[in-house]
């Protein structure tokens, strides 16, 4: 609607209000993050979030998956997770590595 | 921690994320394992908590950046969240050309993927930490839960963890001195939930995989330095737990026959 200045405000009125409400629990944790009742529902928290992350995974695999290029999406996520689990290469060198790959390794359907 | 280091640790772990909790796995790797500027439990803490707030997926990073910097990290947490942003707003149009050639899609179809495969990967500590710690605080807190258990039940995590890393345990003995893998074995859950250093218990792996007999005296400090961290963090809660690791601790420092170092490591820990 008001162009670079629109999106300027549109970005920084999504991400402010958040902010202040997340340093205001971070500063809750600060304060009373040692307390038994807090590290529970902390800890219930962070399992939640572990079901998000799957999920936000998985619908970022899901799409190449089904077409015919998932031979080459399962090569890249299998060898990025034994590079940084295993071998524990630096994530910033995988993805980098990973350009790399999807530079020279095209999708089969547009060989 | 110097706010614009800071500002550009943020910034390469969002910039390089297509997802929100993306930058997930650079962050710990820079913030924890390299740099050590936060620990384990604040950064599950500060996902668990971005998730709490309404807001971009990605609010973590502002978190990260309190625990790190406390409020001004918290500014330099969302300046770097929202610098891609805007970025892109000002790119926008050269991106819509440049997206459709085929290589800049494989290369950023590849880059998604590979970020897809980080965040299975980061998943793997963060899902360490709950469990462990659910279990430790749940034998914790129940009075009626012998000691003993506690102890126990601490040693079958760690010896799971041990067989996941292919550690295999060794008795390593230097004159007197009997280091049992059993007894690190036991407190390796505990440094796991309270050592602010995630390097400490890579340290104390690495001792006891390396361990020898020259090095065998090295492991006595290496237990007191994290009992007597654990010492400061530990709620009412977890008392039970830390008054037996001193029992265990003072077990083990009545084998060792040089007075040295009882005196200055172990037994200081136990007078706080």
């Amino acid at each position: 609607l008001l162009g670079r200045a629109g999106a300027l405000v549109a970005v920084l009125s999504l991400s402010v209000p958040s902010a202040l409400i997340a340093v205001a629990l971070a500063s809750l944790y600060g304060g009373y993050g040692q307390q038994t009742m807090i590290l529970t529902i902390t800890r219930w928290l962070l399992a939640a979030t572990i079901g998000i992350i799957v999920a936000s995974a998985w619908a970022l695999v899901r799409p190449t998956l089904s077409r015919r290029r998932w031979f080459r999406s399962l090569v890249i996520v299998t060898g990025t997770f034994i590079f940084n689990t295993v071998l524990s290469v630096s994530p910033f060198k995988i993805l980098l590595a990973a350009a790399v790959v999807g530079f020279f390794w095209l999708e089969d359907k547009e060989r | 921690m110097n706010l614009i280091v800071l500002y550009l640790l943020l910034l390469k772990a969002v910039a390089t994320s297509f997802s929100g909790l993306g930058s997930l796995p650079v962050i710990r790797q820079d913030s924890i394992v390299n740099r050590q500027i936060i620990n384990d439990r604040q950064l599950n803490a500060a996902v668990a908590l971005g998730r709490v707030a309404p807001g971009p997926a990605g609010l973590y990073i502002v978190g990260v950046g309190y625990f790190a910097a406390g409020v001004p990290g918290a500014i330099v947490g969302l300046l770097a969240l929202v610098t891609p942003s805007l970025l892109v707003i000002l790119i926008l149009r050269y991106l819509r050309q440049k997206a459709k050639h085929p290589r800049v899609k494989s290369v950023l179809q590849a880059v998604v993927l590979a970020g897809a495969g980080l965040l299975f990967s980061a998943i793997i500590p963060l899902g360490e930490a709950s469990i462990n710690s659910l279990w430790l605080l749940l034998l914790a807190v129940s009075d009626r839960v012998e000691g003993q258990r506690v102890i126990s039940r601490c040693r079958q995590l760690a010896n799971r963890h041990h067989q996941r890393k292919n550690f295999a345990h060794r008795q390593v003995e230097d004159r007197n001195i009997a280091v049992g893998g059993n007894l690190v074995a036991a407190l390796f859950p505990v440094v796991f939930e309270g050592e602010p250093e995630f390097g400490q218990r890579l340290l104390i792996l690495k001792e006891l995989r390396f361990a020898d007999a020259e090095r065998a005296p090295e492991l006595p400090r290496l237990l007191a330095r994290v009992v007597g961290n654990l010492q400061h963090q530990a709620d009412q809660s977890l008392r039970t737990l830390q008054s037996l690791l001193t029992l265990v601790c003072r077990h083990h420092a009545d084998k060792l026959p040089d007075d040295e170092i009882r005196e200055k490591n172990i037994l200081n820990y136990q007078s706080g």
